[in-house]
């Protein structure tokens, strides 16, 4: 009947609204939310074991800048690259000193699957809650490994799902 | 007076990203195809060139609602090949992982058909009920849409605290909302008008063209993977399935939404049985020569997986028969339809076009 | 009248012959009541504020229904200059005409939209004396306007060039033609106990009984057929359709657009206007607040009724359409004529 579909559009001018009115009210993630990684570099082994494991190889193996001026353009991402971390390693290679190279992660390839995270056998790189990472030129997306260790300000949002009793609303 | 052709094209509000070419005379559709195609990425062949384990996250990017479902084909697949045994909690948590993406999945159905009817209203609620299973599974796996949950072996992290008292405040909230869609939407005579006796497919052509899923079980075939072929422990679970004999639009409406109640008493079933004990087994990179072939019930209808590989850590060939794809056949059912009836018809096939194009 | 004689002698003796006519002409108008009529109340001020308030109203009830904030940000209070902010956008936006659209007629189009919209309001009134024009076949003259309306959207929908704007000009033309008849013979009913087509007399003759409770069948004919010649939701075939991306109004864009939104919304506030004069007893009430206050509530209250049914119904097929239109609201229409004849010698021939 019409009136039954009146009647249940009519009751719902009396329930709290789902909205979240971003940006000023933010949802709070769960422990688990697999956003920007936090790389620990005293405790990275160079193991490049992230590296072999990506999937859309969003991460390349570089050495730390020693100048923080250099801006990093994507022609001197691969010139910089040592070359041992582009092919696949042999035995013998397996006994040389390892080079001292850092995961350095570009967000423009990253899908944020998390293997890199589990694979890490130190446990140096986690992922945070930052997930706002828009920028105005794309050589931005492309965070070094000093820009990875830096950890993100504690922005937390606050806002959950909460079943009231006028239905279910995003609530402090 | 000559017909009229235009297409019902990728850029249309009512079309998703599929062609249709459209022969219209007067307000009878004398021929409509479709044109598939616009979204293939080539995910078979990508897939060629990456390890095993490196292709999930592309591999469930293939269906968004209904990630678990496709990850789920593509793990039973190489575990035949490996030969190894999932523990039984792995399984019964992909079960409720395969149930959640099920009801996400009929949800944004449900939004669809209500936009594509004219009804605003239910384009708005079922978006917002997806939210909370959205949280749901943000807190068991991390991500929102796209979970990278199960994999080769079983699934990467247990069941996090409390989340079983979440669930079960969720599926007692989503019951009523069950009932309100059903006030406003599904008994409404402007939608029983518009959809009964729409698009006939009888039982006989169903079984014929080898269409799959709820449209196969809105035709009258008793038929559903979970329980002629079980996998992953769906036999320890009764199962009931909903088969409608009408064969028309509001038959397959009905069928997907009492699916969501089924799916809702299954998760529920299986949080109260869950056993304990490991949540994955260890497996190895290189994966022994051979062919595999895994089935499983997609939200959309019977997906497999085939696999052959040559001895190496990367696959020889993967295929995956998508639902969407083998339900292409149903769109012959416009013939002779009014041009009111085409989203009708379109959509209660539930065609997602980068299902079917991979 | 001395300060008038004074300045209109002043006036005279202005030399320039170009000037002293403006400015007598300008002295006139400002001096009628009439123009003020129709710049401000019940005219043209008092349409665009309406409508305007109308269009956020719908937004926002809208969205309460479907558990969701609608406009927020423009204006202080929850957006309610949201819709001046849209026309003004529209007016920043390119009018893109397609290159083998008949430019004349395109363009036309939307003015003469809004022009009928706006001239079917002259006839309205909101008090026993707020009315522009006090015509005596008033109710006549409306549907004359109304009758308009379908030649407009076929127009538009062939001016296009394209076939989305052609689909939907031939199913406005079949659907507005086709409610139109139910439309005019449930207002009969109307005449026949009121005696009279002029609007203030109709209203006046309601004082005893609404008419609402003496011809409820002609009333829920009315108020169908008039959402019907709206193209609104439930009746909105001809645009907005999941096959026809726009209808008739696929091409316009900008300030085309922008006054074709107007129209329709100017025609919503009619219909409810009408259907209060008509049926609800205009501006009656209890005398404590002013008349044109009860006719401004029950006008609301008729326009959020017709805004709810967008919420909950889905959108009728045009067979189904065409049915209802033809048989069944033919059948209640003629129905209701005989009630009303009924009611007359029966009912009212007591009191």
């Amino acid at each position: 009947m019409v009136m039954k579909a009146i009647y249940s559009g009519l009751k719902h001018l009396v329930k709290s609204r789902m909205t979240v009115k971003y940006p000023d009210q933010k949802l709070k993630m769960a422990e688990r939310f697999k956003g920007r990684h936090i790389l620990d570099i005293p405790t990275c082994i160079h193991c490049r074991a992230c590296f072999r494991i990506c999937p859309p190889k969003a991460i390349t193996m570089v050495f730390l800048r020693k100048n923080e001026q250099e801006i990093i353009t994507p022609q001197k991402r691969v010139e910089e690259t040592p070359k041992s971390t582009q092919t696949d390693e042999t035995p013998e290679k397996k006994n040389k000193k390892r080079e001292e190279v850092f995961p350095q992660i570009s967000y423009e390839r990253c899908v944020f699957c998390g293997f890199c995270v589990d694979v890490c056998p130190t446990n140096c790189l986690n992922m945070s809650h930052e997930y706002e990472l828009s920028v105005y030129r794309k050589d931005d997306l492309v965070y070094t490994p000093e820009q990875l260790s830096e950890i993100p300000s504690e922005d937390e949002g606050r806002f959950t799902i909460a079943f009231t009793k006028r239905g279910v609303t995003h609530a402090d | 007076m000559s017909p009229l052709y235009f297409s019902v094209g990728p850029q249309h509000s009512g079309s998703g990203h599929l062609r249709m070419k459209i022969e219209l005379q007067g307000d009878i559709i004398l021929n409509a195809e479709p044109d598939p195609g616009f979204v293939h990425r080539g995910t078979e062949k990508i897939a060629e060139t990456r390890e095993y384990q490196q292709n999930v996250p592309m591999i469930e990017r293939q269906c968004l609602p209904d990630v678990s479902s496709v990850s789920l084909a593509y793990a039973m697949a190489i575990e035949e090949l490996l030969g190894i045994e999932i523990p039984p909690r792995a399984q019964f948590i992909r079960i409720i992982m395969c149930e959640l993406s099920r009801i996400m999945s009929h949800l944004y159905w449900l939004s669809i058909m209500g936009i594509f009817l004219g009804h605003s209203t239910m384009f708005m609620w079922p978006f917002g009920d997806r939210d909370i299973f959205i949280d749901i599974a943000e807190k068991i796996t991390g991500s929102r849409v796209s979970y990278t949950y199960i994999v080769p072996g079983g699934i990467r992290y247990d069941l996090p605290d409390k989340i079983k008292e979440q669930t079960i405040k969720t599926l007692d909230y989503f019951q009523g909302r069950l009932k309100e869609y059903d006030a406003i939407f599904l008994s409404n005579p402007i939608f029983e008008r518009r959809t009964k006796g729409v698009g006939v497919l009888s039982q006989t052509d169903a079984i014929n063209l080898g269409v799959t899923g709820p449209t196969l079980r809105g035709s009258g075939v008793r038929g559903d993977i979970r329980k002629g072929i079980p996998y992953s422990s769906y036999d320890q679970l009764d199962l009931e399935i909903p088969v409608f004999t009408e064969g028309d639009s509001y038959a397959r409406s009905m069928v997907r939404f009492k699916e969501m109640e089924i799916s809702s008493s299954i998760i529920r079933h299986a949080l109260d049985n869950l056993p304990d004990g490991d949540f994955a087994v260890k497996t190895r990179k290189k994966v022994p020569e051979g062919e595999a072939l895994s089935r499983v019930e997609a939200a959309r209808g019977e997906l497999a997986c085939y696999i052959m590989s040559d001895g190496t850590s990367k696959p020889y060939r993967l295929k995956m028969s998508t639902p969407s794809f083998r339900n292409l056949p149903g769109f012959s059912l416009m013939k002779g339809s009014m041009l009111a009836d085409m989203p009708t018809i379109y959509w209660s096939l539930d065609y997602w076009p980068p299902d079917a194009d991979r | 009248m001395n300060i008038v004689n004074n300045i209109e002698n002043v006036l005279n003796n202005i030399q320039i012959v170009e000037l002293r006519q403006l400015l007598l002409f300008v002295f006139g108008v400002l001096r009628s009541e009439l123009f003020f009529k129709i710049i401000f109340f019940p005219g043209i001020f008092t349409i665009l504020i309406t409508v305007s308030e109308l269009i956020w109203l719908e937004r926002k009830f809208l969205a309460k229904m479907q558990l969701r904030v609608g406009p927020q940000y423009a204006g202080r209070i929850g957006g309610i200059l949201q819709p001046i902010a849209d026309f003004v956008k529209l007016l920043f936006k390119e009018a893109i005409i397609p290159e083998k659209a008949d430019k004349k007629f395109f363009q036309i189009v939307p003015i003469l939209l809004v022009v009928l919209a706006t001239t079917t309001l002259t006839v309205i009134p909101i008090s026993e004396t707020a009315v522009i024009s006090n015509l005596d076949v008033s109710l006549l003259f409306t549907f004359a306007i109304l009758a308009i309306f379908p030649i407009l959207t076929l127009l538009a929908g062939w001016a296009s060039n394209s076939k989305y704007p052609f689909l939907g000009g031939i199913r406005a033309l079949f659907q507005q033609v086709s409610y139109e008849v139910p439309l005019w013979f449930s207002t009969l009913g109307v005449v026949l106990l009121a005696e009279s087509l002029n609007f203030v007399s109709i209203v006046k003759a309601q004082s005893s009984f609404w008419y609402i409770l003496l011809l409820p069948l002609g009333a829920l004919t009315f108020i169908v057929s008039m959402i019907a010649e709206l193209e609104r939701i439930p009746f909105d075939v001809p645009e907005a359709e999941s096959e026809i991306v726009m209808g008739w109004m696929t091409e316009y864009s900008g300030m085309n657009f922008g006054l074709i939104m107007l129209s329709l919304y100017t025609k919503l506030y009619f219909a409810s206007a009408m259907f209060t004069a008509l049926f609800l007893g205009g501006w009656l009430g209890p005398s404590i607040l002013s008349p044109s206050f009860w006719f401004l509530t029950k006008t609301l209250i008729v326009a959020l009724i017709i805004i709810m049914l967008r919420g909950v119904l889905p959108r009728v097929r045009l067979s189904d359409l065409l049915n209802i239109g033809w048989r069944r609201l033919l059948i209640f229409s003629l129905i209701s004529i005989v009630w009303a004849v009924m009611v007359k010698l029966f009912l009212l021939g007591v009191f």
